[in-house]
């Protein structure tokens, strides 16, 4: 908003620089008419070229001086153009070792404030960080475990994250839908950072059996003819879904503490 | 017996033509010798106009200019042929009427119309005859000293 300003500040000022010269141009003419005719007594006025390089140069200066309070002026986190932003990854419980998020518990972990869900088949325990975003740590993580039954029934996973800003009509963004197949891990982790986002993540994890993932094989040959797209996770027999709230002030010097900041809504 | 070109003030003009001729020589405008006034500035020039000799009043003369390698000067909205190099004019006319503006142009400075100055250090000259000139850059100074800009 201070950059605007500035800008507004420096257009108006090179117009008016601009008409100054015109006018300056405009009295010296008449002034050197009237000398010739010895109308014009006293001391010569300045050369128009001498003006305009005046006015020139205290153009620069002020923008030399603007510059230099822009450069020097802390920047408060809501001066930050890039922000508000969130981001998140995907990690599987094998890709999480040798990684930090072996550090992390899913009991307890310093400077965040736990989180727990369950629904019929699946266990969420989030963690959200207690202390402005720095960086270096993550500002959520949202470990979501299979507790439904033999996972030997599925052989492949799906999972995206959505991200919906608070007051907007459409929808803001999906991304890092993946998918995998083999032998699945019973636990997963989305971790992520935010930063003055007010809005909505929606963590969504699916499981689909061999006969799942055959159909949506043959929906998806049949809607490619169409060019279309078929959304695997509609064939998943089972399917994890968590919604985490934020409000503006997380991740920033003004929030307070992970209560009241957002809420975990898990299941479908 | 000499052939001799006289650049002279009006008044002594007759004078010092009369005893040339009493001594024998003549006076020629085509000469190649010139005989001049060291303190005074000549009141007229003598021109060629339409391959005939003419006496050009300095007064009447708006400006004069170096067009490739003729010297002409525009009086009366009549242009005259001049014999003498624009360098020479600039020291034998009257720098109190005459001024060098540009590396071709010499300006009569009572028929300046109107000045108009530029951005850059050039000024662009109205002559009473609607001649348009224009005051170079290596003339910028000294045509403000002149008038006092």
């Amino acid at each position: 908003m201070l950059c605007v300003i500035c800008l507004i500040f420096l257009a108006v000022l090179a117009a008016i620089s601009v008409a100054s010269v015109a006018i300056y141009l405009r009295i010296y003419t008449k002034w050197v008419n009237r000398r010739l005719a010895g109308e014009a007594t006293g001391k010569p006025l300045w050369s128009p070229l001498r003006f305009c390089l005046t006015c020139a140069g205290v153009f620069v200066g002020i923008l030399l001086a603007l510059f230099l309070f822009l450069a020097l002026t802390p920047g408060g986190e809501n001066d930050n153009p890039n922000l508000p932003w969130i981001s998140y990854q995907f990690y599987s419980q094998a890709d999480m070792e040798g990684t930090y998020l072996e550090g992390f518990s899913l009991e307890e972990n310093p400077g965040y404030t736990r989180y727990a869900a369950q629904d019929d088949h699946f266990r969420y325990t989030c963690f959200l960080s207690q202390t402005p975003h720095d960086g270096m740590h993550p500002d959520f993580l949202v470990f979501v475990e299979y507790t439904g039954g033999d996972l030997a029934d599925y052989n492949t996973f799906g999972f995206y994250g959505a991200i919906q800003k608070e007051g907007a009509d459409d929808f803001s963004g999906r991304g890092g839908f993946m998918s995998g197949s083999g032998t699945l891990e019973p636990m997963v982790c989305f971790v992520g950072t935010a930063c003055q986002f007010d809005g909505t993540f929606t963590g969504t994890y699916g499981l689909l059996t061999p006969e799942d993932f055959d159909r949506f094989q043959r929906a998806s040959e049949e809607a490619s003819e169409r060019d279309e797209i078929v959304d695997e996770m509609t064939y998943a027999s089972v399917k994890a879904q968590f919604t985490i709230h934020f409000t503006a002030a997380f991740g920033t010097d003004a929030m307070t503490g992970s209560e009241g900041q957002f809420s975990l809504e898990a299941g479908q | 017996m000499l052939k001799i070109k006289l650049l002279l003030s009006e008044k002594r003009y007759a004078a010092v033509a009369e005893e040339l001729i009493a001594s024998g020589h003549v006076i020629d405008d085509n000469a190649e010798l010139l005989l001049t006034e060291r303190q005074d500035h000549p009141d007229f020039l003598m021109a060629k106009q339409d391959g005939a000799l003419v006496r050009l009043g300095l007064a009447e003369v708006t400006f004069i200019e170096s067009l490739g390698h003729e010297i002409l000067a525009h009086s009366g909205g009549e242009d005259y042929r001049l014999s003498e190099r624009l360098v020479r004019l600039q020291n034998i006319l009257n720098p109190k009427d005459f001024l060098r503006v540009s590396n071709s142009v010499i300006v009569n400075v009572h028929h300046i119309q109107s000045i108009k100055p530029a951005l850059s250090a050039k000024f662009l000259l109205t002559m009473t005859d609607g001649a348009k000139v224009d005051v170079t850059r290596s003339y910028y100074y000294s045509f403000k000293a002149f008038f006092s800009l």
